[in-house]
C-alpha cells in the first residue's frame, strides 16, 4: 500500500522534491543524529576516561613544573578535546545498528483479535 | 547518552566535578611543604620616645628587616601578607601587640627582601608602660593558596629592650 502510494506522488515534481527530502533526512537520520545502545556506553566511557586522564596529566605537569596556570590550560583543552570527540554524534558511535524484524514477517502473521475488536469500534464510531 | 544536549551536560558536570578533586588535591599538596623561613631585624635607631599629651607613650623607631621567605610558596601560592608585630606584656594585659610595619608579596622572586624603614604604623601603648620595656619583634605571615586552606605561622626574635627615659 504505502510503496503503491510512494510511486503515485513520484510522478510529480513536487513529489519528486518530497521524496528527495525524505531521502536526505532519513539518510542524515541513520548517518548523522544517531547513536545506537553500544556507541552511547562508548561514548560514555571515552568521556570519563579522557577526562580523568587529561585532569591527571593537568595535574602532574602542573605540579611538577610550578604552574598553577599550566594546570588549568592543559585541562581546559582537554574538556575541549573531549567534547568533540564524545558529544556529537559521529559515525563511529554507530556500528552496531538494531536488527529489527522484516515488517513483511509482521503482515504475514497478524493478530486477529485486534483487527477485529478495531473493526468493531470503527462501527461503533 | 542518548542525546547531544545530555551528553554536553554530562561532560560539564563531571569535568567540573573533577576540576573540584584537581583543587583540593592541589590544596592538600601544599601540607607536603616544609618552609624554612629566616628573618632577622635589628632595631637601628630610637628616633623619638615621649608621653603624649593624653598620657599614651609612644615610639618612633628605624628598623632593618631582612627576611627569606621564598620557601613558603609553592606552585598554589597566590600571595604572602607579612608583618612586623611588637610584642610585650604590661601589668594589665599579658599579650600587647602593635603592628610595626607590613607588606604584600606577589611572587616567590620578591620573598627575599632586605629593608630599612622607620616603623609605617604608629607603636602607641595605650597606657604609659613602655620605658625599659622588653618587648619581642614578630614576624607573622600569612599564605594565601590559589585554592584551599590559608596558612599563617611567625617567627619571634626576642631581647629588645626600649630605653628608660623618654627622649
Amino acid at each position: 500500500m504505502l510503496q503503491c502510494r510512494g510511486s503515485e506522488v513520484q510522478k510529480s515534481t513536487f513529489g519528486v522534491l518530497i521524496s528527495l527530502y525524505n531521502q536526505i533526512s532519513i539518510a542524515s537520520d541513520k548517518r548523522f543524529l544517531q547513536m545506537d545502545w553500544q556507541g552511547q556506553r562508548l561514548a560514555e566511557t571515552l568521556m570519563q576516561i579522557m577526562l580523568v586522564a587529561f585532569a591527571g596529566v593537568a595535574f602532574l605537569t602542573g605540579y611538577f613544573s610550578a604552574s598553577f596556570q599550566m594546570m588549568l590550560l592543559i585541562y581546559m583543552g582537554g574538556v575541549v578535546l573531549t567534547a568533540l570527540a564524545s558529544v556529537p554524534n559521529w559515525p563511529f558511535f554507530n556500528r552496531h545498528p538494531l536488527k529489527w524484524l522484516d515488517p513483511i514477517e509482521a503482515e504475514k502473521h497478524p493478530k486477529p483479535e485486534s483487527t477485529s475488536s478495531s473493526s468493531k469500534q470503527e462501527e461503533g464510531l | 547518552m542518548h542525546s547531544l544536549g545530555y551528553r554536553a551536560n554530562a561532560l560539564l558536570t563531571f569535568g567540573v566535578t573533577i576540576l573540584a578533586c584537581m583543587c583540593a588535591i592541589a590544596s592538600f599538596s601544599d601540607t607536603l611543604n616544609s618552609p624554612t623561613p629566616t628573618a632577622r631585624v635589628q632595631v637601628l635607631n630610637i628616633n623619638r620616645f615621649q608621653k603624649k599629651p593624653d598620657g599614651d607613650d609612644e615610639v618612633s623607631m628605624t628598623l632593618n628587616i631582612s627576611a627569606n621567605l621564598q620557601s613558603l610558596f609553592t606552585w598554589n601560592t597566590k600571595q604572602v601578607f607579612v608583618f612586623l608585630a611588637a610584642e610585650y606584656e604590661t601589668p594589665k594585659n599579658s599579650l600587647n601587640q602593635v603592628s610595626l610595619w607590613d607588606n604584600i608579596i606577589p611572587k616567590k622572586e620578591d620573598a627575599e627582601f632586605w629593608i630599612r624603614t622607620t616603623n609605617k604604623y604608629r607603636f602607641i601603648d595605650q597606657g604609659s608602660n613602655l620605658r625599659g620595656r622588653d618587648f619581642n619583634l614578630t614576624l607573622h605571615w600569612h599564605v594565601m593558596p590559589k585554592t584551599g586552606k590559608m596558612f599563617a605561622d611567625k617567627l619571634v626574635m626576642t631581647g629588645y629592650r626600649l630605653p628608660e627615659l623618654y627622649r
